[in-house]
């Protein structure tokens, strides 16, 4: 199977690689994961007054494709309003490092990453202004 | 309804069997002998010679004569790099496919095979009396799917139907099974010329399921004909050992000491090629086994993977059958009844067990044996290749077969017009260590990405034979898969080479057995020539020995004529006449022997 | 799913924990009946049918062999399912499973004991949760214990991949 150029520069050198601190108002922590393959997945987010993400870090135990589909999404954020983050879809991720169809987990995992990460973000927002706190899904 | 007959086509040996009124039997040629030599010889007038008149001419004719051409089937260039330099025929690659020279022709190794399932179907027609048509063929249990089908396709090419591609050991163990044992587990040990099998299963009411399945298909007595010559060849002049027909003799005196060892403590490797070499060297067993050893562990390490696939321990298997001519070694029969703890049973012949069990099947096939039923496994994992070229495993290994898998593909861009699958069959992580079975293209419509649906479905046959078929989820369309095997033959090929092969067949059955009768005379004539020094030796009188020389003369003059009738004729005369003479060299052989001396020494 | 589930298929009853012993009976009951080569004198246009069916009776037997396998299946036929598009799963666990992740990264035996230790006690969990789902008689009580048996599976599947990683074992 043919893998565009991108594919493999970002299995082999994983862009935005590290953490910031959890606890940091400014930052919206996702974490993910996929039992069928064992991958766990966090992507971090810092994201300024306005909504705009500034920067963006991911940590991800797996395969190749959720490693490369962690790096793209990272890519893809920094300098997007949390608007414009939130339009990102996994088919996009998938169409971009044409993950075949065994993989396509691993893009929908990004997915709920960037999702996780910014309601994270708007939930410590929500509180750090005394607003009363957004009802907001956990789980399953 | 002619019977459909069970095959064994072997790295060494072949045989024919069918099922004679309940009871497997091997078909033998009218000299009793059922086994065939897996050995085709270019002969006179660019004809193909099979089996013993074939092995005759490894040494006189070693550049147009193949053996062991099992090792090639269904295999790549690279596949089989590392040995090519112990055979003496040319081996390249064409189009994907081995192309095997023998004189100024080249053949695949399909059809190489071909000519010895033609043999065993000549046999089996002329001691049967009527057609033969649908058969059963045995392989090896770890022969993977490229292999099954050129095994497949040979069957075709040689103007049979197969019915059913069987596992060799299961095939063992249903020819045993069936006189011995209604439930219990068993495990069988084939090691054969070429190949190691193991398979373990479960008997339950005549029901043969195997649990797991290992084995190394470049693994069998060959590898061990192989350690000792490299182990005798530094005691070999050095001018000597690039002499391609000593060689060959060398490695046959080998195998011969190899069998020979198994009854006894010391044997000699004799090479005498007058004028050009004499070698005489003595093995001992101690030595053969210690050359040996290595060759014989790696059959160790295959069984402890198949115990602990079918999740069983050595002490769950009630009983281990022997199978394969290297069975007769007692090295072997010690590793195995130390591996298993417990003593291998061998009662059956272990060169015919698996064309017995081949027969069975057959009769299963018929309807005929109704309280018998084999469920066999794959040997190895398919998978497609997926991201970062890493295998996908669909249908684990040991999976009982016919086996399935429904998978879903959809297109990665916009308007992309296909989707490209490659199949893969084998244990390792990387995509490309693995073996490729295949890549197809899935047509599909043009529409925005992640929208076409394709479902591809994998199914492994009985035969443990990859089928694909595909079909749009959509529009619930099924569609055609084109899978061009990675190295294998088309179907366009096979039925060519069918064609060529029932036209060979109406080729002029008068010069085919003019030139095996010449040959088997010129087999005759050159041991009668050497005779004459020994029965000299042995004391026979003057006056015989003229006679003696007179009647090869009359032979020798017999033979270069066209009457194949003729030939006949007089070999059968000569045999009859010289039988004294070949009495006293026997005995003169024998007492020698029991002195210590040799015929030449006398 | 399309067709008949692997329990129809086998004709058996859709319990969590089946015995070999009943699950080899069935299987073996239908060989002897849909096996190919009790059709070995059908048509051409038959055999690909008659190797579909019987392919069917081995996948099922395939599939229900293996415990987590079968879990996984029955729980898909009962509908129980992980929720879609958020997280999928409980964020104790996914917390869980990245910080012994980032420990076993750093290697050590300790890490792997822990991992091991971890996996054993997570497998008793889900077989005493398999078992109180099978033996559990009223439908509601047990469509309650369901979304346990998810979580205690998707737990043992994380930290068996993290075993299979950390002792260096090939992929499963």
């Amino acid at each position: 199977m043919a893998y565009s150029k991108k594919v493999i520069e970002h299995y082999e050198n994983p862009r935005n690689v590290g953490s910031m601190p959890k606890d940091d108002p400014a930052v919206g922590t996702g974490l993910v994961g996929a039992p069928e393959c064992g991958d766990v997945m966090k992507l971090q987010l810092r994201i300024t007054e306005d909504g705009v993400i500034e920067d963006a870090k991911f940590k991800t135990f797996g395969c190749g494709s959720a490693i490369a589909s962690s790096s793209l999404a990272t890519e893809w954020v920094k300098g997007k309003t949390i608007d414009e983050a939130l339009a990102i879809r996994n088919t996009d991720i998938v169409q971009e490092l044409a993950l075949p169809p065994v993989k396509i987990h691993c893009s929908v995992l990004a997915e709920d990453a960037i999702k996780q990460a910014i309601e994270d973000f708007k939930r410590k927002r929500a509180v750090r202004e005394a607003e009363p706190a957004p009802a907001v899904k956990t789980g399953a | 309804m002619p019977p459909i007959v069970g095959i064994d086509l072997g790295t060494t040996n072949s045989l024919v069997a069918y099922m004679k009124d309940g009871a497997p039997v091997c078909i033998p040629d009218e000299r009793g002998r059922t086994l065939v030599p897996s050995v085709i010889s270019v002969g006179e007038g660019g004809l193909e010679l099979v089996g013993d008149l074939a092995r005759g001419r490894r040494i006189t004719a070693h550049d147009r004569t193949v053996f062991s051409v099992k090792r090639f089937m269904g295999r790549s260039l690279e596949d089989v790099r590392d040995e090519l330099h112990l055979l003496p025929f040319g081996v390249r690659e064409r189009g994907g496919l081995l192309q095997i020279r023998l004189l100024d022709r080249e053949f695949t190794p399909q059809e190489l095979s071909a000519f010895i399932l033609r043999e065993l179907k000549r046999r089996a027609e002329k001691h049967l009396g009527e057609e033969v048509g649908p058969a059963v063929i045995t392989v090896p249990a770890y022969f993977n799917d490229a292999q099954r089908q050129a095994t497949k396709a040979a069957g075709l090419i040689a103007g049979l139907k197969v019915l059913r591609i069987v596992n060799e050991p299961t095939a063992a163990a249903l020819a045993y099974g069936l006189s011995n044992r209604d439930r219990g587990v068993v495990a069988v040990y084939d090691f054969g010329g070429g190949t190691f099998d193991i398979s373990i299963l479960r008997i339950t009411d005549g029901v043969f399921h195997v649990l797991s399945t290992n084995g190394d298909t470049h693994l069998g007595g060959d590898d061990i004909d192989q350690a000792l010559m490299d182990r005798l060849l530094p005691g070999v002049p050095e001018a000597l050992r690039a002499d391609a027909c000593l060689l060959q003799a060398l490695r046959q005196a080998c195998e011969r000491a190899k069998c020979d060892l198994s009854s006894a403590g010391e044997a000699r490797v004799v090479v005498s090629m007058p004028g050009r070499a004499e070698i005489d060297l003595v093995v001992t067993r101690r030595q053969l086994e210690g050359v040996m050893r290595p060759v014989v562990e790696r059959t160790r390490t295959a069984c402890l993977a198949a115990l602990k696939d079918a999740g069983l321990s050595a002490s769950d298997v009630d009983e281990v059958l022997l199978v394969g001519g290297s069975t007769r070694i007692p090295m072997v029969r010690s590793l195995v009844a130390e591996t298993f703890g417990c003593e291998p049973r061998c009662e059956l012949d272990p060169d015919e067990v698996v064309a017995l069990g081949a027969a069975v099947q057959a009769d299963i096939l018929a309807g005929k044996t109704r309280d018998m039923l084999l469920l066999d496994v794959t040997p190895l994992s398919l998978g497609i290749e997926g991201f970062g070229g890493v295998m996908n495993v669909l249908v684990p290994r040991n999976s009982t077969i016919p086996a399935s898998v429904k998978e879903a593909f959809t297109t990665a861009a916009d308007n992309q017009t296909a989707v490209v699958v490659h199949v893969l069959q084998g244990e390792r992580e990387l995509a490309a260590e693995n073996r490729s079975l295949a890549r197809f293209e899935l047509p599909v419509d043009p529409l925005p990405s992640g929208l076409a649906r394709v479902e591809v479905e994998f199914l492994i046959d009985a035969d443990g034979i990859l089928n694909v078929t595909a079909r749009d989820l959509r529009t619930g369309r099924g569609q055609s898969v084109e899978v061009i095997p990675s190295h294998g033959l088309t179907e366009d090929e096979i039925l060519g080479m069918v064609r060529e092969g029932i036209e060979h067949g109406r080729e002029d059955m008068e010069m085919r057995w003019l030139v095996e009768a010449r040959t088997e005379a010129d087999i005759v004539l050159n041991a009668a020539r050497k005779a004459v020094t020994q029965a000299r030796a042995a004391g026979v009188p003057e006056e015989r020995l003229t006679r003696f020389t007179e009647q090869i003369g009359e032979l020798a003059r017999v033979r270069d004529g066209t009457d194949h009738g003729a030939i006949r004729g007089a070999l059968k005369r000569f045999n009859a006449e010289t039988e004294d003479l070949a009495a006293k060299i026997m005995d003169a052989a024998v007492k020698s022997a029991l002195t210590g001396k040799s015929l030449s020494e006398a | 799913m399309t067709g008949a589930d692997h329990y129809e298929v086998l004709s058996l009853p859709r319990r969590f924990r089946l015995e070999a012993s009943e699950l080899d009976a069935a299987f073996l009951r239908l060989s002897r009946e849909l096996h190919p080569d009790r059709f070995a004198g059908a048509s051409e246009e038959e055999k690909v049918g008659i190797q579909r069916r019987s392919a069917r009776v081995n996948d099922a037997y395939r599939a229900l062999r293996d415990p987590v396998a079968r879990a996984e299946h029955l729980l898909s036929i009962l509908g129980v399912t992980r929720g879609e598009g958020e997280a999928r799963c409980p964020p104790d666990l996914l917390a869980e499973v990245f910080e012994l992740r980032e420990e076993a990264a750093e290697g050590g035996a300790a890490a792997r004991e822990k991992a091991r230790g971890l996996l054993v006690s997570a497998e008793s969990t889900l077989a005493a949760l398999l078992e109180a789902a099978d033996a559990e008689p009223d439908e509601g009580k047990k469509r309650a214990i369901l979304p346990r048996v998810r979580e205690a599976l998707d737990r043992r599947k994380f930290l068996a991949s993290l075993v299979r990683e950390v002792t260096g074992a090939g992929r499963g």
